[in-house]
């Protein structure tokens, strides 16, 4: 049966998919005329090693400036991927806006002791009056205020898997905003909200429709914001200092 | 083929820079391949080129008497993701994964139908990330378990697990007669 000859098929299937050749000679002059003066035969890896996920970082942030006119631009795309964070385009129905709240309550000290990665305060908002950290450790969730004047500050390690797909209407796409140091997302409505898990399966039980949040990376940290409108947002964004360790 | 490379290995961390040439030629199809079938689309040269370039500036980190390919290949692994996380893939479909087309060859040629390849690389598509990479190192790129493991940063438990997940769910997608045959092992 088809079945079993499933792995063979694919096997099979590999060997005939279609790539380009490559024009390797072209390739080993391009590698060779750029490799660094430096012999890496000593073990200076320490400081190698941090230097890429910078070089990338600026070259992010170059190309979304690139994509910047005065004052924001609207994402035209069908999918964007940001820090961790997926922004699709699709149906936004009504659902729940409150996130359930299943973990324990806990002190900014026990938040960050149980995530690998160091949050980020905005000082802007002081101490929260609520921290948590999701079942698998990945997300640090703070809010200030209550009810309709809640703010809620979610924050993971964006180098990771993604953690949230945001689903926004056609015509109301996310846009680029400009922050002090950096550049971060947009999104102006009401919009879906599910989270993923370390597998990349949607949480069905978290979605939810989050209202306006922006979404800004600090160092490996990828932040989302949601309650305060854009200017303050943006006011917020800019008081966040450096997580980085 | 081990020792040499070791050997050749050996004289670029001394900096002999042909021997680093050699080492791209000896590699770059199978780094070009693995960038494309992991979803670097356009960018597949690109970063093949960034890949050797930091592994050169890696290779003091690079343990003596490792294999060299796998360790090559999670360089590239990773260089695609940065690719595609950067948003230079202006996603038209919202396609994640751009598995290339089976190639048009003679059906002589090919060892399946083309309406079983057509099924297949859909059905590979449409798997989520994590089990589409697990499928395409253990098939396309016919690396063993360990060296998945290495290419795609998982342990090697993990690598079984979403393995045995991927074909389970490859098997729901595709139109099967009910069958009694006890489950192949991959």
């Amino acid at each position: 049966m088809t079945n079993d000859r499933l792995p063979d098929d694919l096997r099979a299937l590999g060997r005939e998919l279609d790539v380009r050749p490559l024009d390797e000679e072209a390739l080993v002059t391009r590698v060779v005329s750029r490799l660094p003066a430096q012999v890496p035969s000593a073990r200076t890896a320490g400081v190698l090693r941090r230097r890429p996920s910078v070089v990338i970082a600026i070259g992010i942030a170059v190309l979304l400036a690139l994509a910047l006119t005065p004052p924001v631009r609207a994402v035209v795309t069908s999918w964007l991927e940001y820090g961790g964070v997926l922004v699709r385009t699709g149906p936004v129905s009504e659902s729940p806006t409150q996130p359930p709240s299943d973990q324990p309550g806990l002190t900014l000290a026990e938040g960050r002791e149980l995530v690998e990665f160091t949050p980020v305060v905005p000082e802007r908002l002081g101490a929260p009056r609520r921290v948590e950290v999701s079942a698998d450790r990945r997300l640090l969730s703070m809010t200030w205020g209550s009810g309709e004047n809640t703010v809620r500050l979610d924050q993971f390690d964006g180098r990771l898997d993604p953690m949230f797909i945001k689903t926004v209407a056609r015509d109301d796409p996310a846009a680029y905003v400009g922050l002090a140091n950096s550049t971060g997302l947009w999104l102006s409505s009401p919009h879906a909200l599910v989270l993923l898990d370390a597998d990349g399966t949607e949480r069905t039980e978290s979605a939810r429709t989050a209202g306006p949040t922006l979404v800004w990376q600090v160092g490996a940290v990828t932040l989302r914001l949601e309650g305060p409108g854009k200017r303050e947002a943006i006011a917020i964004a800019n008081s966040a200092s450096s997580g980085t360790r | 083929m081990e020792a040499a490379e070791r050997g050749t290995i050996a004289r670029v961390r001394a900096g002999d820079r042909d021997a680093y040439a050699d080492l791209v030629r000896r590699h770059a199809a199978d780094a070009h391949r693995t960038a494309v079938f992991l979803g670097a689309g356009a960018d597949a040269e690109d970063v093949v080129q960034n890949a050797f370039l930091k592994a050169y500036r890696a290779l003091s980190t690079f343990r003596d008497g490792a294999a060299f390919r796998p360790w090559l290949l999670s360089i590239v692994a990773n260089e695609t993701k940065n690719a595609v996380r950067a948003g230079k893939r202006r996603r038209v479909d919202g396609e994640a994964g751009d598995l290339p087309d089976p190639a048009a060859t003679d059906p002589a040629g090919s060892v399946l139908s083309a309406e079983r390849r057509t099924e297949l690389v859909d059905a590979v598509r449409g798997l989520p990330d994590k089990q589409r990479r697990v499928i395409v190192c253990r098939y396309f790129l016919e690396l063993d378990e360990q060296e998945t493991a290495t290419v795609l940063g998982w342990p090697r438990g993990t690598v079984k697990s979403r393995l045995h997940r991927a074909l389970r769910r490859l098997r729901a997608l595709l139109v099967e007669p009910p069958s009694s045959t006890p489950e192949a092992t991959p």
